[in-house]
């Protein structure tokens, strides 16, 4: 009996097939169990092939399996494509009626449950597009599960579309479970049904940084839609009256940066999302932001480049870019959480850095982290301080005498005053400018002023986490990431421990500042370094050189669009240990 | 109220000598004195060419950002606290070329921004290229043998993209300017006001005499009615070899600030950020 199962849902776009397995997902996460969920949507447009892969266990998980426990292909392409991922006793469930399959054409290691979706459905009168919901009954039956979360789920989701349709639904869920119950003595869940009652929540990545965004107290996003970054436009839009948040879908990325920036300037909280194309657009922006030291936060949502590239797809190939994008130099602060944990949490940080240094600060995640779901324990917000740095209230403009907008400063932050109080008038400018914001052309005062701005880096290098080294203070090897790499980065951790292979792993959520004395420090005296990127070039790890002058030995660095499969690595430590 | 004077800033201006941005900048302040505002409670938001400097001289608050983003910032700024007077300045080039965009939007979302454009139908910060408002033909740095294109027609894409209050101006003619500045002021709304303004040094075709010669001021007629969308229309998109100025349309409706239900009890800036209950939200995720 294997600890943990892997469901994966295969079908067209438009048969629901996110819907039934972020279902399901969630009634397992009720039943007190972890679960980890990665949607594939390769194309919105309906009938192009789409899938889901949930992974379950008793245990915490960190990752997507590559190995496929139960496989429910609502066509005969998601069994052509999907099949062969089926583990040695793993089962295909598919429409046997209405997909006849030769039996030379089938597996003999792996077992098949027929569920005839089109004569059940037919029978039962209802909606084509119920497949995915007698699928569900039929996973639950073979897993050894009963109904009665999956129902609790359906009602919430559904009653206020009326009382038929979650009958019609649950008549749907019922169907599939019975034909399995009865014709397939197969359970393969026994060790799954778990008696812990701890609930936890099941979330995504831009789930979390918008959970996180709105605690901070962003009042203001202004985004064009761009995948993988939209959902958070979605989310911030659907909550905008429970929170208070002016939410405003601009006409391009060009003008969402500049509300954005707008809106700081006011004194409002606000930030914009994107993916790559869009941050392109936004990068002179980035720039002004910098210049008129305005507070900013950004989500660049990484998918593969250049240009369209696979828009739905995942990478990690805009470090570099984001580490030197808009012209000129200037501070910034780069971060990039590896998990739904990190988004919610550093999301928060972000807006606070952002005022508290009065600069741009990216938040860099991919479409794997901003659309995978994970299980997490429920955020603990009760220790988070809003600080909103050096914003001056009117009795303290009162009595500052005249006021210097880029008054200089021993950590480089000059205190803000905003539109609309007394004795605070200013011009925030593009240009370089003097201690009020006025044209400044004197070249001793030109360098004076960049010196200033860049005497927050110093200040923020040392009060920006460290990475973090999680396993054992010694190693054969140390796996050194940043980002969404975190999670199959500690899969492989396990699997390697599981083996007696002592490995420990190097991760990086703050990029920028780099954090060059605590890389040297964790890197000196480790016995073999192995780099895992989703990109080509290895961008941390030239970082990493050109920070430190640490040559990382071993690469994994993977670019076609897919997540970093935890097996993977495992097999990268195994050749490079052996 | 606040005197022109008393919205001079710290900072002399530095135009070319002659440049219709004197005139402009002066009937600014007038008009701002006119309307009521006070500084402190006034954004002035430019982008960059000649127009891009007026906030270094006026004592108010300012942001000059980038070439062609006025609209997005002046946007942003009224709706993060909508009890602020938003002027928005900008040039032929930052308005219509590089910004037409943020321009039609602006018009249909109907921002509480009034919006002046210092037309002078050059670009002038970069030393005279053709800009999009050149007359055909008109031959510069960047269209030596002319330019082949139409000119832009600002007034007619500001009436048929939804703005609520739409005017042109002459830098020339004092008293005009000044009202119909004010009374874009006054105007609750998106307002544009597109003025003509000499450029003195790139720009030796559509000088002050150039213009002195052709204006004339729709609005002395009695019977021109400002609320006739179609006369409006009609009067823009017209060949004439005279240039009308004055307000060309007027119309009342809700800005866009009044219908973001989650602004009516107080500016978004007034919001308090500390302990946000969101308790709520994370039991959804369960």
């Amino acid at each position: 009996m294997k600890k943990d199962l892997c469901i994966t849902i295969a079908g067209e776009a438009g048969q629901g097939i996110n819907v039934s397995a972020l279902f399901l997902a969630r009634a397992f996460i009720r039943r007190g169990l972890y679960a980890f969920l990665l949607t594939e949507n390769p194309n919105s447009i309906k009938l192009e092939h789409a899938w889901c892969s949930i992974r379950v266990s008793q245990e915490m998980i960190y990752a997507q399996s590559h190995e496929v426990d139960i496989l429910v292909a609502l066509d005969r392409d998601s069994i052509l494509k999907h099949s062969r991922e089926l583990s040695s006793g793993g089962i295909l469930v598919w429409d046997g009626e209405g997909i006849p399959l030769e039996e030379k054409d089938k597996r003999a290691d792996i077992r098949y449950c027929s569920v005839p979706f089109e004569s059940l459905i037919k029978t039962l009168g209802v909606s084509p597009l119920q497949r995915n919901i007698v699928a569900m009954g039929a996973v639950l039956a073979l897993v050894g599960d009963e109904l009665s979360l999956i129902k609790e789920i359906i009602q919430e989701q559904f009653s206020r579309k009326g009382n038929d349709v979650v009958a019609h639904n649950n008549a749907a869920l019922e169907a599939g479970f019975s034909h399995v119950s009865k014709t397939c003595q197969i359970c393969l869940g026994e060790k799954l049904i778990s008696q812990n009652t701890n609930r936890r929540m099941f979330l995504n990545g831009n789930e979390a940084i918008s959970a996180g965004a709105i605690k901070a107290g962003c009042k203001f996003i202004a985004a064009y839609p761009m995948t993988p970054a939209s959902s958070i436009l979605h989310f911030l839009a659907a909550k905008e009256n429970d929170y208070t948040i002016v939410v405003k879908h601009a006409e391009d990325e060009i003008a969402a940066m500049n509300m954005a920036i707008g809106a700081n300037f006011a004194g409002v909280r606000a930030m914009t999302a994107t993916s790559g194309g869009g941050f392109c657009l936004m990068t002179e922006a980035l720039g002004l932001a910098a210049q008129s030291e305005t507070p900013l936060v950004v989500v660049l949502a990484q998918r593969p480049g250049p240009s369209t590239g696979q828009p739905t797809h995942t990478s990690q190939t805009e470090l570099e870019f984001a580490l030197h994008s808009s012209q000129g130099e200037f501070p910034r602060v780069i971060i990039a959480p590896g998990d739904a944990q990190e988004c919610f949490f550093e999301t928060f940080n972000a807006f606070n850095l952002a005022e508290r240094f009065q600069v741009p600060v990216i938040i860099l995640t991919d479409k794997y982290l901003a659309e995978s779901y994970s299980a997490q324990e429920v955020f603990d917000d009760k220790s988070l301080r809003i600080d909103r740095g050096k914003l001056l209230n009117q009795e303290q403009l009162n009595a500052a005498g005249i006021y210097k907008r880029y008054a200089e400063s021993s950590d480089g932050v000059s205190a803000r005053a905003l539109p609309g109080m007394m004795n605070g008038l200013h011009v925030a400018t593009s240009y370089e400018h003097d201690e009020f914001g006025y044209y400044l052309e004197d070249l001793d005062g030109v360098q004076r002023m960049s010196d200033k701005r860049f005497a927050k880096n110093q200040v923020m290098a040392n009060i920006v986490p460290q990475p973090r080294l999680y396993g054992p203070a010694k190693a054969e090897l140390t796996f050194v990431a940043w980002g969404s790499s975190k999670n199959p980065c500690l899969e492989a951790m396990r699997m390697l421990e599981q083996d007696g292979i002592p490995v420990n792993f190097l991760h990086y959520v703050y990029l920028w500042p780099f954090p060059a004395q605590a890389t040297e420090t964790m890197l000196k005296n480790v016995k073999k370094t192995l780099i895992v990127e989703g990109n080509k070039t290895g961008q941390l790890m030239r970082l990493i050189r050109t920070e430190t002058g640490i040559v990382i030995n071993e690469s994994l660095l993977v670019y076609n669009g897919q997540p970093i499969y935890p097996i993977d690595i495992y097999q990268k430590v195994k050749k490079a240990l052996a | 109220m606040t005197s022109p004077l008393e919205l001079k800033s710290a900072y002399s201006p530095h135009w070319c000598p002659g440049c219709g941005n004197y005139g402009l900048l002066n009937s600014l302040k007038q008009a701002m004195s006119q309307a009521g505002i006070e500084p402190h409670r006034t954004v002035l938001v430019s982008g960059i060419g000649c127009s891009g400097k007026d906030p270094h001289f006026v004592k108010t608050y300012g942001f000059e950002g980038l070439h062609g983003r006025v609209l997005p910032v002046a946007t942003a700024v009224k709706l993060a606290n909508h009890s602020l007077t938003v002027i928005g300045c900008s040039g032929d080039g930052d308005a219509y070329g590089i910004g037409a965009a943020h321009f039609v939007h602006a018009c249909r979302r109907n921002i509480g921004v009034t919006y002046f454009v210092h037309n002078n139908q050059i670009y002038g910060l970069t030393t005279g290229q053709t800009s999009p408002t050149s007359d055909k033909g008109f031959a510069s740095k960047s269209t030596p043998h002319g330019v082949i294109e139409e000119p832009f027609n600002p007034l007619a894409i500001a009436i048929a993209s939804g703005a609520t209050f739409v005017a042109r101006t002459f830098v020339g003619e004092f008293d005009h300017i000044k009202q119909v500045m004010t009374q874009a002021l006054k105007h609750k709304g998106f307002s544009l006001v597109d003025i003509f303004q000499p450029c003195v040094t790139f720009n030796p075709k559509n000088t002050y005499e150039w213009f002195q010669k052709r204006v004339y001021k729709i609005n002395d007629d009695p019977r021109y009615n400002t609320a006739d969308k179609n006369a409006a229309f009609r009067l823009v998109t017209e060949h004439q070899e005279k240039l009308p100025i004055g307000i060309f349309y007027q119309e009342s409706r809700p800005t866009y600030e009044d219908e973001v239900t989650q602004i009516q009890g107080a500016p978004l800036v007034e919001q308090s950020l500390e302990a946000i209950d969101i308790s709520k939200l994370l039991t959804d995720f369960m």
